[in-house]
């Protein structure tokens, strides 16, 4: 079956280099990306709290957008990731609120039988087109660079997602693939705090602050992401979070698409790195000619 | 559990069973009490009451301290504990299910960013990023909100943050899917206060 591609919102605005990057790597894998006709928000997780039905309704209608392409859905956040495949096993199941957001979504003509599958982009490239592939389409090994894998919480969890909720490797193996030197360490399923950065910033800010503290102990350049929430977290929230807890952090956080982009050989310029509030450059350096500091 | 000297009798026998409709909630029985979802949470230090003295509470049908607990509000949605737990209760729905019946009594700086995100995405069909921002920053108070400006002005100045709202086709057909799950929700609030008040 083919993908239609889910950007969700953040994609459209704070994390529009994670957009850039998913677009032009997918295609350098010729598997380009065609976007989902007229998708909607799938409620991250503000739907929720005015009704968590509105959640799996909002996610619903996307997934029904899918099924009428006949495409499975290709996602790039890991938070949409999760809203729109926990979408799918709730309104094709038979709970009581399954039953009850079927027939709310009836009233619109919207029906999901699932028969389109929920994928992330890191499981699309890592099982589907396999590290084989990606390895001999490298142009530019990353050696000498020495990162994390940075999985967050959505990726894994709940379970049943594209990798293992506590011990995932499926993003190591990659850069691993893409020539980096992959650092093992105790933050791959750390939570960022995700939108309590907003609400509940003290809180959040001494997750922010284990992650990058694992991170750098570790001894790792950068941090490489694949869900825009815990970019925004790391990298937006970085300065914020050294002012709050008195701590001098300076750690780049990328997208894992920005690093293959560099890897696959496509023009640094292109990448978005600087977007990033801490620019990923200074320690790219050797990798990434002509593009700003 | 409760300790004995907490205990005060059920305030709503059916409150369990009004949380367990909630999408992801219905295993809430099962609760063993066995405290994984405690020991996993990443936000456990920072709650007044762990999450699983929240299933208690619900479990005991006192749905005042339940609804009440600051705690339900630093639930990130990180699913640790639903991956976690034994019995396959996933309580991170169960926090969403608490949230949402506790959010119309509740004004923090949480209901006011939620409420504007869901809003925006009910009459458009996408997330105004933008404004839900600004209406938590204006939740938060003039000190903290100064405190996050640069992380606003940063996104602003990097092409990052969109002022203009997006609206997309199918908006009309988003707004009438919110509006039957709305309806269904009042039909529920309704006969939960019925069985409530007999």
């Amino acid at each position: 079956m083919k993908y239609a591609f889910y950007p969700g919102c953040s994609l459209t605005g704070s994390a529009n280099e994670y957009d850039q990057t998913s677009r032009a790597v997918m295609a350098a894998l010729d598997l380009p990306l065609n976007d989902l006709t007229d998708w909607n928000c799938c409620g991250a997780t503000a739907a929720a709290v005015s009704d968590p039905d509105l959640t799996v309704a909002l996610s619903a209608r996307n997934l029904f957008l899918a099924e009428q392409a006949q495409a499975d859905v290709a996602v790039a956040c890991a938070s949409c990731y999760t809203n729109l495949r926990r979408a799918r096993e709730i309104v094709t199941g038979s709970t009581a609120a399954g039953t009850r957001v079927r027939s709310a979504l009836a009233e619109s003509g919207v029906a999901v039988t699932g028969a389109s599958q929920v994928r992330h982009l890191l499981e699309i490239i890592v099982r589907e087109i396999g590290l084989e592939t990606v390895k001999a389409k490298v142009k530019k090994p990353l050696a000498g660079l020495k990162v994390v894998a940075y999985y967050g919480c959505q990726l894994g969890r709940p379970k049943g997602g594209a990798v293992h909720p506590d011990n995932p490797v499926e993003l190591d193996e990659l850069l691993a693939a893409l020539g980096a030197t992959v650092v093992d360490w105790n933050g791959r399923t750390k939570c960022c705090g995700g939108a309590t950065m907003v609400t509940k910033e003290s809180a959040a800010a001494e997750l922010v602050d284990t992650i990058l503290t694992y991170a750098e102990k570790g001894g790792a350049d950068l941090i490489v992401t694949a869900c825009p929430m815990c970019h925004l977290n790391l990298d937006a929230y970085q300065g914020r979070v050294n002012k709050l807890l008195h701590k001098t952090h300076r750690t780049p956080i990328v997208y894992f698409t920005q690093l293959m982009g560099i890897a696959l050989g496509l023009d640094p310029k292109e990448l978005g790195f600087e977007k990033a509030f801490i620019s990923a450059v200074p320690v790219l350096v050797s990798h990434v000619e002509g593009v700003a500091k | 559990m409760i300790r004995p000297e907490e205990w005060r009798g059920p305030s709503d026998p059916q409150f369990a069973l009004e949380v367990a409709a909630f999408p992801g909630a219905e295993k809430i029985l099962s609760c063993m009490q066995c405290g994984v979802c405690s020991g996993s949470c990443p936000m456990a230090a920072h709650m007044p009451d762990s999450p699983r003295r929240i299933m208690a509470h619900i479990l005991a049908g006192d749905r005042e301290r339940a609804l009440g607990s600051p705690s339900i509000w630093y639930c990130i949605n990180c699913y640790t504990c639903a991956s976690r737990c034994p019995m396959g209760i996933s309580i991170t729905d169960v926090m969403a299910a608490l949230k949402s019946l506790a959010a119309p009594q509740v004004r923090n700086v949480s209901t006011a960013f939620y409420s504007a995100f869901a809003q925006s995405v009910v009459a458009d069909g996408r997330a105004y990023e933008a404004g839900a921002a600004l209406r938590a920053g204006l939740a938060m108070g003039p000190i903290k909100a100064l405190g996050v400006a640069p992380v606003g002005l940063g996104l602003l100045r990097k092409g990052r943050l969109h002022l203009r709202r997006t609206r997309i086709s199918g908006a009309t057909q988003v707004g009438a899917l919110a509006r039957a799950v709305a309806a269904r929700r009042a039909l529920r609030r309704q006969s939960a206060k019925e069985a409530h008040h007999g």
